[in-house]
């Protein structure tokens, strides 16, 4: 027996030392080398600086719906899509069949945010890497209330603190996972986490960052300035400006800019806090015209009536745009605005002195070296009067308009817009059910939420 | 590390079952063991040959290769005992035991009971058919020759029971029995020669091919494991044999198609649409166009209206232009210029033979086709060297297997298709590419022609686009190396027992090659594109002037390794054992890069360099800045496997099958815990030959076999994982920063596909083999297939994938054939006929409404993955032609309201996008060397949904023809259902037309597939001939439909294109 078994055996032990060897480092390797399972905090920053197709870019709705621009018939008409069209003329259906980017993007910003949240949370890090860790976790949070903020402003009523608690708001995902229920929080609770992730934020960002795509500090207390200012929080909105500016209040001396270029502002400039820009519908310069009396209300001296707009053939287009691309609509912050908002909140609080600091301090970049005679206001309300003026004039093709209007909604300065399309004229009052958009169909049929009443 | 173990213990079974011979041999020293190998009468090594001693009851199996070696029992002397050989379809011989060592036996065919003998390769063994209990169909070298294709898969159209290529958009889906994936791989898998193929099976050469086998149940297909969820179609090529003089064989045909027809798909005609843009400009419609930033091209004759409208040319000026360019058709000029008549030649020779040591097949062949689109031509060469090599008085094995593609495609044909004016409008059916004399003509392209002609005055170089003259300018090319080593190493380690080694090495090295030359209008475009004018005048270039060299470069490789025991033992003439077990890896690298140059000059290899950071505002938009664009990409791909499989047949008497197998097979899919990387899968099966009972006394039906198999195969997607995954995009346009994206959200739970079959068959064969045939049916249960479940947006994704999903199959395949006249006059008809039908069972979210209906894969609870669903429809209104439907069960035009009050359930059900019922009818007539066969197809009960007019905002401008058909005044209503042009755009309107009942059609038809009619001359008949045979054929494709259940379009399955009809003639000689 021996003698037969110990060859076939020998003969078989290559095809059973081939049978032994554990699989486990083999099938270890990637299947495609691209992809990463994030866990480091290079792979967090990444995912954050996605900025070109997630996480700068936001809402256009707002700006499609205000009063920034007009159309004519032949350009209303040649707009690509049905939800272009039926939003200028604030209809009672505004989405064609497609899942509007409004919407959705604005939550995949969030879900990125959780993603590196949660990721965060789980990471032990060496106390030389505890300030990226910090500035990441900032980061984070900051996009999330940013992506929240944007939304309130079109998918939830405007801000009124009587009534917020009761009255629906948007939902709010704090966690990354996919399973959990989808439900409207309240307007209140919607907005105290806007003020929660961004006070935060504010805590933990760096002073200063590298890139404006990234938030720092003073971007985040702006953010927060902005959101006080909507919710009516004057204080609040005058102490957040004041330490964004006290961060970072350089303004832009528009004698420097050439008023030949075709784009007089650079991608990135020193005004800009944080970089965002409106999701790219077709209204941008081609077919979106200014009113007359809008470009009127400047003043000869005032360099933005050249910066902001051109002519051509008695048309005329808005060209100032702070994203430093003509395709491209700014949204993001800028320490212009906040200026604007410490002057106004100012203004409201009786500071009419400080108000107008702020608005000639703004300003004076704006005109003609020396031809500026800083505003005086008599009172409050002037100054108030002056500073809104002013915010119409500075902040105009920035996402801001839509907001603005809302919230005014109720105050002399309330405004009811009015469309003049095909012969017919479309209007659209103070407290209109319509100053807030419809949730998408397909968010309703899936997750069930509450529609918004139009 | 439980099935190592097993797997071990599995093998000291195996070994177990020959030590107790190994016992009693040890007294005689003198015990030997005879070899040898059986052949049919025409030297083909027959597999599974049942060897027996009738006296002392030993016996064995001849294994692939003819080959057995048979132990003689202790005592046994030369002469002392009979050896009966028995084969199925063949008659028994008994010979007294020899004192040779080695023994040749050939059986002759059983006259009385002629059936053909079906050998099934299963890629990991060859055995009999009539010992298998599992699902497979052969396809013979004749009936795979009986077509003419350059590539394998089109010549399996309508002859492989079960098979079905249905013609999709873009390509065809292969698929056997059905879909039983959602939306991991629904390919069946190919394995060519033992290993699975990695390659483009187009690249393979048909000449090369022996034969074909389908595995379509879990009997076979779980040897193939966790890829063989949608069947196996196992290729195996020509080898030489032992003992067989050289044989010189030579193909040769050519091919020639019919030009494809450029008015296949009916457009607006010129004169509409000339009106339309009428209609459009005076509508306002191109003011945005005259005002947009981009200087968007604007068609020549808008152009001519906005001069008209300047007042620059007069009404008759205007009305002259109209009329000479309503004469135009740009159709034409692709029928003339663009499309010519595909041509393929194909040559092919093979040398093969051996003597009883070695054995060779050496093969060389040569392909070259002239494409529809003149400039896309491609040609491959292949070559094939094949050596097997027997020592030891056949007890050890080696063979060598190499093989080498080289494939070149040139792509340099202008489709018609991407001949567009921008990239918002088409291409205006008036424009020309040349003029009467053929010389080519600019066609407005991408900018204003005043833009363009500004810009050539301000200095750039010339910005026109005129295609003919672009073919010349431009050349795409690919060029594919394909090598591949097969080396396989046996020994026969005891006469039961046989050990097997063998290893794959695959490498394909692919480069591709766009150049764009100097002069092409690609070039000229992006250079001027990202000129700069500078305050002094002068230009400033970010891209230097000259070509643009693009290039890919791709290479995959593999290494396949397999260490397999087989044990095959016959007890007495009761009991037989067949079995074996291995382990294989297999890993496959993929790595691709691009590149571009700009500058290029192929003269001297110049390039120059560039910036390819700064954004620079472009030529035609100032305000808009752009990088230069780069292409710079790589990418690697690992897929990696590691299997262990055993599988057994048990035969008692020759008349009950028992068959098992078993597999294992783990796989680096991403971000799984390793445990649940693996899945085990198995199958079991049961046969009866009725025919060999006692009891069986049925003359008529000599033949008659009932078989069941149940267990479980495998499918895998990859593009799932388990942790969130992110993929590094490159870096972000505006900061230079790395960026990444989710790919992937997180999925603990995911696991592997499996798909669970149940098959049962009967075969049968009546006397002399007039009819046989076989009728099999099947359930085949789709488990934790890979779906998506739609998400609520505010989640941040708009859909999951995971294991959410179950399918359900059921189904026949039939298939008959009957000798109906034998002797001079041959007839045979040969008919397929399956029926295959796919029900969704679990799917967790309902899809959204646009995706049922938008075709597509969109899963749906109770029915098929792929079905065509419509909207109810209410007619036109008589008033003003606008599209009716129903809102709450009244007609209505709210279409919006309709769409978005639409749910699953209140949307009309046509039925499945896929045939329930195909085969084919072949009938084959012969008479003395003359033979045509002639294969009719058909497929049943499936619907599509019809191509119309979408108006868009731009009143359909050269949209579909069914325009010239559209409601215009009342009472049209009554003989079309084509919506009138509505007052302005509304995509809900176009949408419910597009999507309603109005548009679905069903796709029943029946096609006379091809026709083969061949004329042989063999040395037999005519003695002086130098070949020893010679066939001369002729073979047509894609004739033509017979019938079809709707008159709406030409042809169902083929809708862009024409089925390309196709004549070949060849010849085809053996020395």
């Amino acid at each position: 027996m021996k003698k037969y078994t110990i060859p076939c055996c020998g003969l078989l032990l290559p095809f059973l030392i081939l049978l032994l060897p554990g699989c486990g480092d083999y099938l270890d390797v990637k299947p495609d080398s691209a992809l990463i399972v994030p866990q480091n905090l290079q792979d967090y920053q990444a995912l954050l600086d996605n900025d070109f197709y997630i996480m700068n870019q936001e809402p256009a709705l707002g700006f499609m719906g205000a009063d920034n621009y007009y159309l004519s018939d032949d350009d209303w008409a040649s707009l690509f899509t049905d939800t272009e069209r039926n939003t200028y003329i604030w209809a009672e259906e505004i989405f064609d069949s497609w899942l509007p980017q409004d919407w959705s993007l604005p939550y995949e910003q969030v879900f990125y945010a959780n993603v590196v949240l949660e990721g965060l949370e789980e990471l032990t890090v060496s106390q030389a890497e505890r300030a990226e860790w910090e500035g990441l976790k900032g980061s984070a949070l900051f996009y999330r209330s940013y992506a929240f903020y944007a939304l309130s402003q079109h998918f939830a009523p405007p801000y009124d603190p009587n009534g917020a608690a009761d009255t629906p708001g948007i939902p709010l995902r704090l966690r990354s996972e996919l399973e959990a229920p989808v439900s409207r929080a309240s307007l209140q609770e919607t907005y105290a986490e806007i003020i929660r992730s961004g006070e935060a934020a504010a805590a933990l960002l760096p002073e200063h960052s590298t890139y404006p795509t990234r938030p720092d500090k003073a971007a985040a207390w702006a953010l927060l300035a902005r959101v006080a200012l909507i919710m009516g929080a004057w204080e609040s909105a005058e102490d957040y400006a004041s330490r964004s500016l006290g961060l970072r209040d350089q303004l832009l001396d528009y004698n420097s800019l050439d008023t030949a270029a075709a784009l007089p502002f650079a991608l990135f400039h020193e005004e800009v806090l944080f970089h965002s820009v409106l999701l790219p519908y077709n209204l941008s310069s081609s077919r979106a015209r200014v009113e007359g009396n809008l470009y009127d209300s400047y003043a000869q001296e005032d360099l933005r009536r050249q910066l902001f707009f051109t002519e051509e053939e008695d048309v005329l287009r808005f060209r100032g745009h702070y994203s430093g691309q003509g395709n491209l609509l700014f949204g993001g912050l800028a320490t212009d605005e906040v200026y604007l908002i410490r002057a106004e909140s100012r203004a409201r609080l009786g500071n009419v002195a400080g108000a107008m600091e702020d608005l000639n301090r703004l300003l004076r970049t704006r005109w003609q070296a020396g031809s500026f005679v800083p505003y005086t206001a008599a009172s409050a309300a002037e100054a108030l009067d002056l500073v809104l003026a002013e915010r119409r004039k500075e902040l105009l093709f920035r996402g801001l308009r839509w907001s603005d209007l809302r919230r005014l909604q109720g105050t002399p300065h309330e405004k009811t817009l009015v469309r003049e399309l095909m012969g017919e004229t479309y209007m659209l009052p103070p407290h209109s059910p319509r100053w807030v958009y419809p949730i998408p169909q397909q968010e309703i049929d899936i997750s069930g939420i509450a529609q918004n009443p139009r | 590390m439980k099935i190592h173990l097993l797997i071990f213990y599995f093998l000291l079974f195996l070994l177990r079952w020959s030590l107790p011979a190994h016992a009693q041999e040890e007294a005689e020293r003198d015990a030997r063991i005879l070899r040898g190998k059986v052949l049919d009468e025409g030297g083909q090594p027959l597999p599974g040959v049942n060897l027996l001693l009738k006296a002392s009851r030993g016996g064995t199996v001849t294994d692939s290769d003819g080959l057995f070696s048979l132990r003689l029992p202790p005592g046994v002397r030369p002469g002392a005992d009979t050896l009966q050989v028995s084969y199925i379809g063949y008659t028994t011989e008994e010979f007294p035991l020899p004192a040779t060592d080695f023994l040749e036996v050939r059986l002759l065919p059983d006259i009385e009971n002629l059936m053909a003998v079906e050998i099934v390769s299963t890629g990991y063994q060859q055995l009999p058919k009539e010992r298998s209990t599992g699902s497979f169909v052969q396809v013979d070298e004749e009936l795979f020759n009986r077509s003419v294709s350059p590539d394998i898969l089109s010549r399996l159209d309508g002859i492989a029971s079960g098979l079905l290529l249905q013609p999709q958009a873009g390509g065809r889906e292969l698929s056997i029995r059905g879909r039983s994936t959602l939306f991991a791989n629904s390919e069946p898998l190919i394995v060519v020669d033992n290993f699975p193929y990695d390659g483009d099976l187009a690249s393979i050469n048909p000449n090369d091919v022996e034969n074909i086998t389908l595995l379509k149940d879990a009997a076979a297909a779980s040897i193939w494991g966790a890829r063989a969820g949608n069947g196996v179609i196992v290729i195996t090529t020509k080898q030489g044999r032992h003992g067989q003089a050289p044989q010189l064989s030579f193909n040769s045909n050519v091919t020639v198609g019919e030009q494809p027809d450029a008015f296949y798909i009916p457009r607006m005609s010129t004169g509409d649409y000339m009106a339309t843009e009428q209609a459009l400009f005076e509508g306002g419609y191109y003011g945005a166009y005259e005002r947009a930033a981009d200087k968007r091209a604007i068609s020549p004759f808008v152009e001519l209206l906005i001069l008209h409208r300047e007042g620059r040319i007069t009404d008759a000026e205007l009305e002259a232009e109209r009329a000479r360019l309503q004469e135009g058709d740009v159709r034409k000029d692709f029928e003339r210029y663009l499309y010519q008549q595909p041509l393929h030649q194909q040559v092919a020779a093979s040398l093969r033979g051996g003597d009883h040591r070695q054995r060779y097949y050496f093969s060389a062949g040569y392909d070259k086709a002239l494409e529809r689109l003149i400039g896309d031509e491609n040609s491959r060469i292949t070559l094939n060297a094949k050596n097997s090599w027997a020592f030891f008085r056949q007890k050890l094995r080696f063979s060598t297997d190499l093989y080498y593609i080289e494939g070149r495609t040139v792509n340099n044909g202008l489709d018609p298709q991407g001949l567009r004016q921008s990239n918002f409008d088409a291409l205006p059916p008036y424009s020309r590419l040349a003029d009467e004399g053929g010389n080519p003509l600019p066609l407005i392209r991408d900018y204003r022609l005043g833009f363009v002609q500004g810009a050539e005055a301000a200095g750039l170089p010339d910005w026109r686009y005129r295609p003919l003259e672009e073919r010349e300018l431009v050349d795409r090319s690919n060029r594919l190396r394909d090598f591949r080593a097969n080396l396989e190493l046996g020994y026969q380690l005891l006469p039961e027992l046989q050990a097997s080694l063998r290893y794959q090495y695959w490498n394909s090295n692919g480069l591709g090659r766009d150049h764009y030359g100097a002069d092409s209008y690609y070039a000229r475009d992006l250079v001027n594109r990202f000129t700069q004018l500078e305050d002094d005048g002068s230009l400033s270039r970010a891209i230097p002037m000259g070509g643009i060299l693009d290039e890919r470069r791709r290479l995959s490789q593999t290494h396949n390794l397999r260490a397999q025991l087989l044990f095959a033992k016959l007890w007495g003439d009761r009991h037989e054992l067949n079995a074996l077990a291995g382990w294989e890896m297999k890993g496959m690298e993929t790595g691709a890069s691009s590149f571009r140059y700009y500058g290029y000059q192929e003269e001297g290899l110049l390039v120059a360099p560039y910036d390819g950071v700064t954004r620079y505002p472009q030529y035609q938009q100032p305000s808009r800045r752009q990088i230069v664009p780069g292409g710079q990409q790589l990418s690697l791909l690992h897929d990696r496997f590691i299997s262990y499989y055993a599988n057994a047949a048990y035969t008692y008497h020759r008349r009950y099958l028992l068959t098992l197998s078993g597999r294992r097979d783990l796989s680096n899919l991403f971000g799984v815990e390793a445990n649940q990387r693996g899945v085990p899968l198995w199958s079991a099966g049961l046969g009866w030959n009725l025919h060999g009972e006692s009891f069986y006394r049925w003359k008529a039906l000599p033949y008659l076999k009932l078989r069941g198999s149940w267990g479980y195969n495998g499918n895998i997607d990859k593009s799932v994982t388990a942790f969130t995954t992110a993929r590094l995009q490159g870096r972000s346009w505006d900061t230079g920063l790395p960026y990444a994206s989710i790919t992937n959200p997180p999925n603990p739970a995911l696991r592997w596909e499996r798909v669970r079959i149940l098959n049962g068959g009967l075969d049968f064969a009546t006397r002399n083999h007039r009819l046989s045939g076989s009728l099999e049916y099947y359930l085949k249960r789709g488990e934790d297939l890979i779906g998506d479940a739609l998400l609520s947006p505010v989640t941040g994704r708009s859909q999951f994938r995971g294991n959410v999903s179950s399918t359900e199959g059921r189904g026949v395949d039939l298939t008959l054939s009957s000798l109906n006249l034998q002797g001079n006059f041959r007839w045979q008809t040969d008919w397929l006929w399956s029926h295959a039908r796919t029900l969704v069972t679990g799917y967790e979210a309902e899809a959204g409404l646009y995706q049922l209906l938008s075709f597509g894969l969109y899963p749906r609870e109770g029915y098929p993955p792929l079905a065509i669903y419509s909207i109810p429809w209410a007619g036109l209104n008589p008033l003003n032609g606008n599209p009716q439907g129903w809102l709450n069960g009244e007609r209505s035009e709210d279409w919006s309201a309709i769409i978005n009050n639409m749910t699953g359930d209140s949307l009309l059900y046509h039925g499945p996008a896929q045939p329930q019922h195909f085969g084919g009818l072949r009938n084959t007539f012969s008479w003395k060397g003359i033979s045509l066969s002639c294969n009719l197809t058909y497929s049943l009960g499936y619907y599509f949904r019809r191509e119309s007019i979408r108006y868009g905002n731009n009143r359909g401008l050269g949209g579909h023809g069914d325009w010239s058909y559209r409601w215009q005044q009342p009472g049209d209503e009554v003989f079309t259902q084509v919506p009138s042009i509505p007052e302005r755009g509304n995509s809900y309107r176009d949408d419910f037309y597009l999507y309603s009942e109005a548009l679905v059609e069903r796709g029943d038809h029946l096609r006379l597939q091809d026709v083969n009619l061949s004329y042989t001359l063999s040395r037999e008949q005519w003695e002086r001939l130098p070949f020893r045979q010679l066939q001369l054929y002729a073979y047509a494709r894609n004739l033509g439909i017979l019938w079809k259940a709707t008159d709406k379009v030409p042809d169902p399955d083929y809708r862009t294109m024409p089925a390309p009809r196709s004549l070949a003639l060849g010849l085809r000689a053996d020395f």
